[in-house]
């Protein structure tokens, strides 16, 4: 208890020095991160291996290249960001200064996840410390070697007391949580952001939350299948499946659902030869405990593609299942695996009846030549976010706010979002002392000439 | 569950679409304007009634206001419904990114007795402008108000869609153990402890929420300024309402010698305002309950009574009062006052005064002021509120185009205008790619390699003017 008083007491004492408010602050230490992801390029990739057996080009596009281009972003755009905002007057503030002011929040507490263990963690801190906060970091430790190296790396590149990280599992977080905190950002899944929230209601902190679910995936009958299963192949087995906007399920109308496995195979096959497990581009299940679970989906299921595993190395082969009963255990939880259930369905009103029953998603995928589909699942459903003829994409656009809604989350990030969601909007109106013939209308004794102003 | 047959029934509406289209939220913004109109009369007495609210303060907070936020949202609703597309990355030209505002389905309301149709309805507004249905909860403590919203209102709006429920806290707790899709609290002096509890209620659904909640708004006279103007514009902030008004200038700190030139000068504003005898003023309010009123008439032993003071129990009257030489360590400085009193505290300059104000929470509102310039500037600089309002009191929230907010114990979110309408939406990223050009998708696929990934990183190179990331 003591260590995290003291860790979160030196942040906060940090921040009221008022240090980390200039830009040119912010912007130096946004450099000096740049730096350390160039500099420890290896480390990082050293450490995404270890963790998830991710492979140097797979872990360096999806955890490295997207990073620097969000700090490249950030450290452009953080000036015009930062900026105070006019706001439109009345006749009455004619003459005023109006207008909203970005402020710190005060020290924010980040809260990574294992899948994309040094993303996840550094995409937040960027706009944590771009909007002039002081951050407390707590990496998964799941994701161990990647947690080690964020601790040993911070405090060598970044400001000590300001952007301290906090190491340990679950006691230590939930000590971390009964800290007064002025945001709390948490990645992972839906019942531990019910312990987030209700441990940041006590001191009223506000939080996002970046949450799962089952990210549905609509394939409809008029589309170009091999492409649609191409890139579907390409979003659900990336990261062996664990992949929080991965699409969880497929949705189609049971004529087409042999054309998708085939297609599906003939995909894997592209990708990852005859034989996967000695494909160094597909990567294993984080561990024992998420091996076991993900297995025992299985049970019970129509296999027509995969299925074999190895519990030695945590492998699980791309697998698909066909004619999935939506009342089985792999349709109640978010798969979070290389294991892919279709369900089929025989309208698209049948598949927007399908996902409005069940919780919001955080991704929402419909595959479809007709527009006018297209845009009627976006209208008549809700999600986190969606992309429409693909997967994944919507989370690489800088200016899309990313998060979920329902069970999926709440409040999101990315680009500019992560600058807002780390700022306290001002509203602040600054009047002339004199000028008071104005006020008149407004005092006591009561006239009724100010209400038709 | 007793309220679970109704949150059904609204959350099967809601599934329905029919809150969705812009003709719908246009018909029902519409029929809340009627509802001003119509029941205006009733609602003055009302208010009257329950708090002794002036008719000029009513018509100003109860009705004018409303329909300002009501035409501002019918006037731009449809902009603001629309679809926000967004900068995209070189590689994706040809596709469609764009911010959807979808509606987050069945919220709740939560409004508190201090302006008790306002606090209800401008929430409403932006609630059913954003397509959700909505459940309100007017306050038990502001009776006659919260009888008319719930025996009136409903005949203007969907019946399926908006519903109106009464009780006291232990209706409400049995309200919060619904799942809701959004709730917005407002509360008033004992916010903290609610916000909270309403809080910890919705986490167990991840509901997320906006608190309304209150504190001690801080008011810094510096000694250059034109005292006349200051004492008319704080004491008209002061003692609007009776002091019953969250953003009100909770206290004054100032030098000593300033003190001593505001007071003759709050002596005049008042008497300017409420005459002689401002319990015979019918521009002067009442406190809204004998509990409260025990609680505000116990802090008038803070101090001493400089100005006022006069208290009558059977009209829940307390005279606009003035406390000088009011010690940080008095009780009236420990809690939100939200009554008629304007304690003075006295600081050595304008450091001391940030200083006194960074060593309490953050407080919904801050003002200052001053002549000069730099001294409002450093105060607005140097702490953190809410909102700021520099030379005069409470006017920061007529503007809709300025957020109104808390922040740390007075609150979490905004509203007002737009933002009200964002509120209420989730903002939904969406990205729409085509079929075709499968060849640009090549270099991310497996089998992974040296050539692929050098294509890669050659159309991702982020240079200050592009920000190309994946792809």
């Amino acid at each position: 208890v003591e260590r995290m008083q003291q860790v979160v007491g030196r942040a906060r004492a940090a921040f009221n020095s008022g240090r980390s408010r200039s830009l040119e602050f912010r912007i130096q230490q946004l450099k000096a991160l740049e730096r350390m992801v160039q500099e420890k390029e290896k480390e990082i990739l050293a450490a995404l291996k270890a963790d998830l057996h991710k492979c140097g080009y797979n872990a360096y596009s999806h955890e490295i290249l997207g990073v620097l281009g969000e700090l490249a972003l950030t450290m452009e755009k953080l000036p015009s960001w930062a900026a105070p905002q006019p706001v439109k007057k009345n006749l009455l503030t004619m003459r005023d200064e109006a207008y909203i002011g970005y402020e710190p929040l005060g020290v924010v507490l980040i809260i990574g996840a294992w899948n994309y263990p040094f993303a996840l963690i550094m995409q937040p801190l960027m706009g944590a410390i771009a909007a002039g906060n002081a951050v407390v970091v707590k990496p998964s430790e799941v994701s161990e070697n990647t947690a080690r190296l964020v601790a040993e790396l911070l405090p060598q590149y970044l400001d000590k007391d300001l952007y301290p990280v906090v190491t340990g599992g679950v006691p230590e977080t939930t000590e971390l949580l009964t800290q007064r905190f002025d945001h709390i950002l948490y990645t992972g899944n839906t019942a531990v952001g019910k312990i987030v929230m209700a441990a940041a209601a006590k001191h009223l902190t506000p939080v996002t939350l970046e949450l799962g679910g089952k990210s549905p995936c609509y394939i409809d009958k008029d589309c170009d299948l091999a492409v649609a299963c191409r890139r579907i192949t390409w979003g659900k087995y990336m990261n062996c499946g664990q992949t929080c906007i991965a699409p969880d399920y497929i949705l189609c109308d049971p004529s087409i659902q042999s054309k998708v496995v085939e297609n599906i195979k003939v995909t894997l096959k592209e990708f990852y030869g005859e034989d996967v497990k000695s494909s160094p581009d597909y990567e294993r299940i984080i561990n024992q405990r998420h091996f076991k679970r993900v297995k025992s989906l299985l049970e019970g299921q129509k296999i027509a593609h995969g299925g074999e595993t190895d519990e030695a190395s945590c492998f699980i082969a791309p697998t698909i299942l066909t004619d999935v009963s939506p009342e089985s255990k792999v349709m109640e939880e978010e798969i979070f695996g290389p294991v892919l259930p279709i369900v089929t369905v025989k309208s698209v009103e049948e598949a927007i009846e399908f996902i409005n029953h069940r919780e919001k998603p955080l991704a929402l995928y419909v595959f479809s030549n007709n527009k006018q589909l297209i845009r009627r699942v976006i209208s008549e459903t809700s999600s986190g976010g969606m992309t429409a003829n693909d997967v994944i994409m919507h989370s690489v656009v800088p200016d899309l706010p990313f998060g979920g809604v329902g069970h999926s989350g709440m409040g999101a990030y990315h680009g500019r979002h992560s600058f807002e969601t780390f700022s306290h909007r001002r509203a602040c109106l600054i009047k002339d002392l004199r000028l008071e013939a104005v006020n008149k209308l407004r005092y006591p004794p009561g006239s009724l000439e100010m209400m038709h102003l | 569950n007793p309220f679970a047959g109704l949150v059904s029934h609204l959350r099967a509406s809601w599934l329905s679409g029919k809150t969705r289209p812009m003709e719908y939220r246009l018909t029902q913004l519409e029929a809340l304007g009627h509802f001003l109109d119509d029941k205006k009369q009733e609602i003055l007495e009302a208010t009257a009634s329950d708090l002794g609210k002036t008719p000029f303060e009513a018509e100003l907070s109860e009705i004018l206001l409303c329909k300002n936020e009501l035409h501002e949202t019918l006037n731009n609703l449809s902009r603001w419904m629309k679809d926000e597309h967004v900068d995209r990355t070189l590689a994706m030209q040809l596709d469609s990114a764009f911010i959807r505002k979808d509606p987050y389905g069945v919220v709740l309301i939560i409004a508190p007795w201090n302006y008790p149709i306002h606090l209800f309805l401008v929430p409403l507004i932006g609630a059913i402008a954003a397509g959700n249905c909505v459940i309100i909860k007017p306050s038990e403590v502001s009776k006659k108000t919260q009888r008319l919203v719930a025996e009136a209102l409903p005949s203007y709006l969907d019946k399926d869609c908006f519903a109106v429920v009464t009780g006291g806290v232990q209706e409400t707790t049995r309200l919060l153990e619904n799942k809701f899709d959004y709730i917005f609290f407002t509360g008033t002096s004992c916010s903290p402890p609610v916000g909270r509890i309403v809080m910890t209620a919705a986490a167990k659904h991840l509901t997320p929420v906006t608190l309304e909640l209150g504190g001690k708004n801080p008011c810094y006279v510096s000694d250059t300024c034109d005292v006349t103007n200051v004492a008319r514009r704080v004491a008209w902030g002061r003692f609007f309402n009776a002091g019953q008004t969250c953003i009100a200038p909770d206290y004054v700190l100032c030098t000593v010698e300033m003190q001593e030139k505001l007071l003759p000068a709050l002596r005049k504003a008042i008497d300017d305002f409420y005459g002689p005898n401002p319990q015979e003023s019918p521009d002067f309010g009442r406190i809204v309950g004998d509990k409260q009123f025990q609680r505000v008439r116990r802090l008038l032993g803070s101090g001493r009574v400089a100005i006022g003071g006069q208290t009558d129990e059977a009209e829940r009257y307390i005279a606009p009062t003035v406390l000088a030489d009011v010690l940080p360590s008095d009780p009236i400085m420990q809690e939100e006052i939200f009554g008629p009193l304007l304690p003075i505290v006295v600081v050595a300059n304008m450091d001391e005064a940030i200083d006194f104000i960074n060593s309490r929470e953050r407080p919904l509102a801050i003002y200052a002021f001053s002549s000069d310039d730099k001294v409002v500037n450093r105060v607005l600089e140097r702490t953190s509120s809410g909102g700021f309002c520099g030379n005069d009191t409470l006017m920061h929230v007529t503007l809709t185009s300025l957020p109104f907010g808390g922040i740390g114990n007075s609150g979490l979110g905004m509203y007002h205008g737009k933002f009200t309408f964002d509120t209420f939406s989730h903002h939904r990223g969406c990205l729409k790619r085509r079929m075709g050009q499968e060849p640009l998708n090549a270099p991310r696929y497996p089998p992974y390699s040296q050539q692929k990934f050098g294509i890669i990183r050659a159309t991702s190179t982020v240079t200050r003017k592009d920000s190309c990331t994946l792809l």
